[in-house]
């Protein structure tokens, strides 16, 4: 009974032993599928998808030297230097990524893969529209402004065209969309139809409705998210649009490019200062426009400079940056008569010749001018002399004349300390011209040295200095 | 691949204490060391990848620029063509 009972029990023990035995076998089995799978992963990865990915680092190097000078291009047409940099995420960031999962749990994208393509278009997003316009109805209003320079629209100006403002209020907000960037289009351009259709019963000036926008946005830009309504998508995009229209400098906030596990990638954009780069005025319509406008409402002007974009920022915009003119005012004397301008004007046109040293010009002057006083008064030099005014300016140069000039005349050449104050910038300004025109290869005329300038150019020079 | 290796590393704790006497167990061992070299190396890979890409990426964020530009500029330059009625179609 005994063995009876153990046979059995051997048996079970055996197959016991065989079902271990099995499962070690399937266990080593499994190990070595682990490990084969494991090993071949790592041959495809080495052998093949890393010099695919160093082809691909290679093409994209290659695009990139192609498509630099259409970003430099950009660059210099809206005046800004843009640069990526890379912002590890910390506690200031936190809020940012709240309000995106928000955003994402509510666009019902629970799915965390899909959340970041859509917050990396939102980014993307964003850096267009600070790069270009701000908004793309913005832009579109520079664009019209600037092919129809004729009518009131400025280029500033944030809102879109009234109809088409009008047709984007009424599109939802929540409507079903292809692609989230159509989505985020959609949006920004409903938003800035709302600003807009808010104003447009007012007044359908779009530099108004801009100044509202900006003077709001900033408002807006303060206000918690909490105030939104509840309804509403309280969006990051919002936010940067806000900063990027107020032209205000984001505290930390550029727009995202990327958001790649601990790290925030975003766009830097600075607006150049002091940029030379830029072709003259009046060559782009856009800064026309922007300039133009200025002195057409003084108050407002002063509120765009405050207010106004980064992009929009341009050295040209500003009157500062006027172009230096050749023929300043301080070459023109005010008293001159066109005879004496249009001997002026024979000579070289150049300022650094026809008036070679101030005390040409102030003796040409003095000496009309007590031809004036004379023709006003008694006795005429000229008439006194038997000479007209021809022979008094060709004479003017020759000492002979300044010899025998009676003591009243004489009198007047010497200049009152006010007027001889004025003397020595006109004439470092013309010495500048004379040096750049000589720079330039202009050959200065030497009829016009005379003994006489030349000789009394460092009194005057000592008197002053 | 990281809770991989910490489930084969529990494996192998087990069975070496189980499996004191198993004939397999030098195999298996040798498997397990086998696999988890094989995922160091792997890790490295992809590290390599990793940091490849990410490159890549960083200088890829300037072409994005470029091509969002690009489009942003198209679409206002056909609003324009549409508010002006000057858009003719392509020839």
């Amino acid at each position: 009974m005994s063995r009876n009972t153990t046979v059995p029990a051997s048996a079970r023990s055996l197959s016991l032993t065989e079902e271990l035995e099995k499962l070690e076998q399937q266990i080593t089995l499994t190990l070595q599928e682990i490990d084969s799978n494991f090993s071949k992963t790592h041959r495809i990865v080495t052998s093949s998808i890393l010099p695919l990915v160093e082809q691909y680092g290679e093409h994209s190097k290659a695009v990139w030297e192609s498509s630099k000078f259409w970003k430099q291009f950009f660059e210099a047409s809206a005046n800004v230097s843009l640069s990526n940099y890379e912002q590890i995420v910390n506690e200031e960031d936190t809020a940012h990524e709240t309000t995106n999962d928000d955003l994402t749990s509510h666009d019902d994208t629970a799915d965390g893969e899909q959340r970041t393509p859509q917050r990396h278009n939102q980014a993307e997003d964003n850096t267009v529209t600070q790069l270009l316009e701000g908004d793309s109805s913005d832009f579109q209003d520079h664009q019209d402004g600037s092919f129809s320079p004729n009518d009131g629209e400025t280029l500033t100006g944030s809102t879109p065209r009234p109809p088409k403002t009008k047709s984007m209020n009424i599109i939802p907000q929540f409507a079903g969309l292809d692609s989230p960037y159509d989505l985020l289009r959609q949006e920004m351009k409903t938003e800035s139809g709302q600003a807009s259709g808010a104003n447009d019963d007012s007044e359908d000036d779009t530099e108004l409705l801009f100044q509202q926008h900006t003077a709001r946005l900033p408002n807006m830009d303060l206000t918690p998210r909490t105030s939104l309504v509840p309804g509403e998508r309280p969006n990051l995009q919002n936010q940067d649009s806000q900063i990027l229209f107020s032209g205000m400098k984001p505290k930390s906030q550029d727009p995202i490019m990327h958001r790649i596990l601990d790290k925030n990638y975003r766009l830097l954009a600075t607006p150049m200062k002091g940029y030379t780069g830029l072709p003259p005025p009046g060559v782009s319509p856009i800064r026309w426009h922007v300039t133009s406008n200025k002195p057409a409402s003084p108050d407002k002007g002063k509120e765009k400079e405050t207010t106004r974009p980064i992009w929009a920022d341009s050295p040209t915009s500003s009157p500062e940056i006027a172009m230096p003119k050749l023929r300043s005012a301080a070459f023109m004397s005010p008293v001159r008569v066109p005879k004496y301008k249009s001997q002026l004007t024979t000579g070289p046109r150049t300022p650094g010749v026809s008036v070679q040293t101030p005390a040409t010009g102030r003796k040409t002057r003095d000496v009309y001018s007590t031809r004036q006083e004379s023709q006003k008064g008694e006795t005429p030099l000229a008439e006194k002399y038997g000479q007209t005014d021809d022979i008094t300016w060709s004479d003017d140069e020759d000492e002979d004349i300044y010899g025998g000039m009676s003591p009243p005349k004489t009198i007047n050449f010497a200049v009152p300390p006010s007027k001889l104050l004025q003397t020595p910038a006109r004439e470092a300004s013309k010495r500048i011209v004379e040096d750049l025109l000589l720079t330039a290869g202009d050959v200065p005329d030497e009829g016009e040295y005379s003994p006489t300038m030349v000789k009394m150019n460092p009194d005057i020079l000592d008197d002053t200095f | 691949m990281l809770t991989l290796r910490t489930t084969t590393a529990r494996v192998t704790c087990s069975q070496s204490r189980s499996n004191m006497e198993s004939p397999h167990e030098q195999q298996q061992n040798q498997l397990l060391s086998r696999i988890i070299t094989n995922v160091e190396k792997l890790n490295e890979a992809i590290a390599i990848m990793n940091s490849t890409l990410q490159d890549i990426n960083f200088q890829n964020m300037n072409i994005e620029l470029v091509a969002q530009m690009f489009k942003n500029y198209q679409s206002n330059v056909l609003f324009h063509l549409e508010a002006t009625d000057n858009l003719k179609d392509p020839a």
